[in-house]
């Protein structure tokens, strides 16, 4: 399994990214069979994050250690990587690359949480004690977002480019898979259980909607007013 | 039915003026109907784009406000800590920051969080929040029980969204009053649930006083809607929202009623003026027609009075003085006196000789009838005045002179008769004098005086002419009763005068019939020679010297149909008198000739004697026609004789002896009859060229017992014989007679002693008789038997 085929060249020289690496290298690397995420087009599902869970599957985050850091940096004026999927009781980094300063907060149940007008990156990370999906976002940039998915179980990661992933897990301990998208049509989690597929490469497609790709302009906004 | 001029003219006037009238009202109503219509509907439409610009605003100022407050961390903060009565206080107190009437939260599936009003809860439909999620927003109005707001309705993100924000502005009286003000029309809002069950109306603002109404589509977009009031509005729907759920429309009123006030003035200002023209346009065209009709009546007026006759009226000035009125006027007056004029000039003409301005026939008879008419014993004469010989005045001097001869001749006369009484011209050369107060004892004596005062003579440019004239006479009451009468019958007079060649006649009672019958007589003459009614008979003459019968006389009858036997002397003056004793010689003469020529080829050998009239010597044709008629019968000129009268020669002995030589030079023998009472003189005798001498019956008939008689006849056969002549004696009826001729020495002897004169059938048998017997005295008393019973 080439780890380029794991993660984006973008978290390559990040530490997350390292960690990760490490965890892949310490299971066997016995039968590695790779999930494909495609969305109801038949395009691949990026930022879509699948996860497999099973008896035999260890499960790492109470094992965690406390640097085991996760980062969510923020770069032009954006949340990067879009989606970050982490272990429960995990810490996260929101340093700022930008030259601006970010207000970064979350409302969500799982961790809600505020981090006032900042530069450079904090003395300290956020810890997600709770299972769930964290929606980030700027207080005074609308447009960045992004999500922190915290897993207490399993194992997880997010699909490369091409929509895949790769477990090296047996598949006979797999008892169930859950995929989560952002843009999931019905904001759930699809989850599928019971037997795999016994080939190497499965496939999953889910449905996702896709925000408007050219957002209208302001004075059309509200052009519906006499209908 | 015809109408006055008056209305002929009021008529066009009026109606043209009504019909304009009512077409100027109809047009400016129509016009001021339409275009309050126009109006309306511009200022409707003008109003709802004022209206939707407003709402535009209003909806920016919400969307600007909620965009803000949806970007407010501080609110995001509240709506994310899920804790109701922080989120209520939240939306109160943003709602009062940005003053506005409604806040809502209502989670991601549409149900109510919070909300500002709180009696209404209100909960998002999936309709709604489709729209958002897709728009990014929605600004619209929501119908929530009764009542209406326009919101904004945007997600809250934090930084996904978490929830629904609404901000809404109410849609109430303070609104619509604002548009009022900005539009100045009524207007109104009202909101409609869709719900099955019901459809009523659950909100409902308006700034019109009026609650009831009732609607009627005006056109696809206009409604016009009657109020209770009665006041008319024309009306625009203006749709805000509509949904599966409600719908809410905005109406905005413009008063038609009002609009029509506007124009009410105006309306009025037209119809009095409308009538005002009305009212001077009949005021003038009464003037006008008054102005025509007036001097027209008048000219009717005139016109009949012309009509009637009297011309001579000088009718009243005319009231109108217009140019043409005037001008018709003049011609008027001039036709009137021309009229006059021509009419008298007419009416002279019509009683007056043109000539001589005597009064004529018609004027005379009037005048008679007059005078008969008259009260009183009324006695006067007619005379009839003819000119003898005026047509040789006008032969011999010319036309003017003769009419100058007429002109004097009539003055004269005129002058003479004095005024009580009329004297006329009724043709040519007769004139008539109505003469009154005359008896018979008087009037012979004022004939007579009359007569002398005309017969003076008449100069004429130096030329003394000759005046003599013939006077017939009738009286009333004696001659007649009647104008006609009387003057018909003193024409008779004159004609008897004429005939009698007397200057003076007057009337005798059965002249008229006499006169009728010598007419009837005149026109039966000329179908009796055309039909040979006529018949010749013949009296044998017997030559004492040989004792035979040598000659005959010709001598004419006429039988007839109804009147029986005509003497000769009474239609030979007709024939003589009417022209038609040319066709009657000429008959005579022929009809003698083809019994010459049977005679001849019958050897009765004797020469016709034939018996010319003055008449007949005066006609020039004659000898040729003989000489035609001669040869046409293989007839010599000594088988005819012709006979003629001592006064036929006397008349006019010159042209006589002319006509006499020429038919002696043909080779026919004259005989000269009637001899002895005429006034021919021995020279006159001696030259004519005559080989006969036939002594008048006169003489004859008493001979034996008259001394005188003898002595004349005896000397006058001495004398004939002494220059040359034959003497024939006629008339002889006694046997003494025959035997004093013939011891005379008579040449030929002709009477009843030897032969009435007898039709040419029984001449033949008479003569073969006659031949045959040996003349004897003794026989001749058997003769005369023999004549007499032959005889008619």
């Amino acid at each position: 399994m080439n780890r380029l085929d794991f993660n984006s060249p973008k978290c390559l020289s990040t530490l997350g990214s390292s960690i990760i690496l490490i965890l892949f290298f310490l299971s066997p690397p016995a039968s590695a069979w790779t999930v494909t995420v495609l969305d109801q087009n038949g395009q691949p599902a990026q930022n879509a994050v699948v996860h497999i869970s099973g008896k035999d599957i260890t499960n790492p985050g109470k094992n965690i250690a406390s640097s085991d850091i996760a980062i969510m940096d923020q770069v032009s004026r954006q949340y990067s990587p879009h989606v970050l999927a982490i272990h429960k009781n995990q810490k996260v980094s929101f340093p700022n690359s930008d030259n601006v300063r970010h207000h970064v907060y979350s409302f969500s149940k799982t961790k809600p949480f505020e981090m006032k007008l900042y530069a450079g990156t904090p003395n300290t990370p956020i810890t997600f004690e709770n299972e769930g999906v964290v929606v980030l976002g700027c207080n005074i940039h609308d447009s960045m977002l992004g999500y922190i998915v915290v897993y207490g179980n399993g194992k997880f990661g997010v699909v490369d480019d091409a929509g895949k992933i790769a477990f090296s897990e047996p598949k006979k301990n797999v008892t169930s898979l859950n995929v989560w998208h952002p843009n999931l049509a019905d904001k759930t989690k699809i989850h599928y259980s019971g037997h795999l597929s016994k080939q190497d490469n499965i496939t999953v497609t889910i449905n996702i909607t896709h925000p408007p790709k050219k957002k209208p302009s302001k004075k059309n906004k509200f052009g519906r007013f006499y209908k | 039915m015809k109408l006055s001029l008056r209305s002929h003219i009021l008529l066009p006037f009026i109606i043209l003026i009504v019909v304009t009238s009512i077409a100027i009202i109809g047009s400016v109503f129509f016009a001021t109907r339409n275009n309050i219509n126009n109006q309306a509907e511009e200022a409707l439409h003008t109003g709802k784009r004022i209206f939707e610009r407003l709402m535009s605003v209003r909806g920016q100022q919400l969307i600007t406000s909620s965009e803000i407050l949806v970007s407010d961390f501080g609110f995001k903060t509240a709506i994310a800590s899920e804790d109701k009565n922080t989120i209520l206080s939240a939306l109160e107190n943003y709602q009062q920051r940005i003053n506005v009437d409604l806040m809502m939260i209502h989670n991601l599936d549409g149900g109510l969080v919070s909300t500002t009003n709180k009696n209404h809860p209100y909960e998002l439909t999936k309709e709604i929040i489709d729209t958002i999620k897709e728009d990014g927003g929605i600004l619209t109005a929501l119908l929530i029980k009764d009542s209406a707001y326009q919101v904004a309705i945007l997600p809250v993100k934090a930084p996904t969204t978490i929830a629904w924000a609404t901000v809404g502005v109410a849609i109430d009286d303070d609104f619509a009053n604002e548009l009022k003000t900005l539009t100045n029309l009524d207007i109104s809002f009202s909101g409609n649930t869709k719900k099955h069950d019901t459809n009523t109306k659950s909100f409902h603002i308006s700034t019109l006083s009026a609650t009831s109404t009732k609607q009627h589509q005006s056109n696809k977009e206009m409604m016009l809607i009657t109020t209770s009031q009665k006041e008319e509005f024309l009306s625009l729907p203006i749709p805000i929202t509509e949904n599966n759920d409600f719908l809410i429309h905005a109406y905005v009123f413009s008063s038609l009623t009002n609009a029509h006030a506007q124009y009410n003035p105006l309306k009025w200002q037209i119809f009095i003026i409308t009538m005002l023209a009305l009212l001077f346009s009949i005021i003038g065209a009464l003037f006008i027609s008054k102005n025509i009709s007036q001097p027209i009546a008048f000219f009717v007026k005139a016109a009949r009075k012309i009509s009637d006759g009297h011309y001579n009226e000088q009718t009243s000035q005319c009231v109108q003085n217009t140019q043409e009125i005037y001008e018709l006027e003049e011609s008027f007056r001039k036709m009137q006196t021309g009229i006059a004029e021509r009419e008298s000039k007419i009416l002279h003409q019509a009683y007056h000789d043109t000539l001589t301005g005597l009064p004529n026939r018609t004027q005379t008879k009037d005048y008679i009838n007059k005078l008969i008419n008259s009260k009183g014993d009324t006695e006067f004469s007619v005379i009839s005045i003819n000119i003898i010989g005026f047509s040789q005045i006008n032969d011999t001097f010319g036309f003017d002179v003769g009419d100058n001869f007429l002109k004097t001749f009539a003055q004269r006369l005129d002058e003479s008769t004095g005024n009580n009484n009329l004297s006329a011209r009724l043709s040519a050369d007769d004139f008539i004098t109505v003469m009154t107060s005359a008896c018979l004892d008087t009037i012979a004596k004022d004939t007579k005086h009359l007569k002398e005062a005309l017969e003076e003579s008449i100069n004429i440019s130096g030329i003394d002419i000759a005046v003599s004239i013939r006077l017939g006479v009738s009286l009333y009451p004696e001659h007649g009763a009647d104008a006609e009468q009387l003057l018909r019958r003193s024409g008779i007079a004159l004609n008897v005068a004429e005939s009698r060649n007397i200057s003076l006649d007057f009337y005798e009672p059965g002249e008229e019939k006499e006169h009728l019958k010598r007419i009837r007589l005149i026109s039966d003459l000329g179908d009796a020679i055309k039909n040979n009614d006529l018949v010749m008979y013949y009296q044998p003459k017997v030559d004492l010297h040989t004792q035979t019968i040598t000659q005959v006389e010709a001598l004419i009858r006429w039988i007839h149909k109804d009147l029986g036997f005509i003497p000769p002397d009474d239609f030979i003056g007709l024939a003589e008198s009417s022209g038609m004793m040319p066709d009657l010689t000429r008959w005579v003469l022929a009809s003698v000739a083809a019994q010459a020529k049977k005679w001849r080829q019958q050897k009765i050998d004797v020469v016709v004697a034939i018996n010319l009239s003055a008449h007949d010597i005066a006609h020039d044709g004659l000898p040729s026609f003989i000489t035609q008629l001669l040869s046409d019968h293989q007839l010599t000129a000594r088988d005819l004789m012709l006979e003629i009268t001592e006064s036929a020669v006397m008349e006019n002995p010159h042209q006589a002896i002319q006509v006499l030589e020429q038919f002696k030079s043909l080779g026919i023998d004259l005989s000269i009859d009637d001899f002895g009472t005429g006034y021919s003189s021995l020279s006159q005798l001696k030259s004519m060229p005559v080989d006969e001498l036939k002594i008048d019956k006169s003489f004859i008939l008493n001979l034996e017992n008259n001394k005188d008689d003898q002595v004349i006849v005896q000397s006058t056969i001495q004398l004939g014989h002494n220059i040359g002549l034959r003497i024939v004696a006629e008339g002889v009826e006694t046997l003494a007679a025959w035997h004093l001729l013939e011891q005379w020495g008579c040449d030929k002897l002709q009477g009843y002693f030897i032969s009435r004169p007898v039709p040419a059938d029984d001449f033949s048998v008479w003569y073969r008789h006659y031949q045959a017997s040996e003349f004897c005295q003794n026989q001749i008393p058997n003769n005369l038997e023999f004549s007499r019973k032959n005889n008619l």
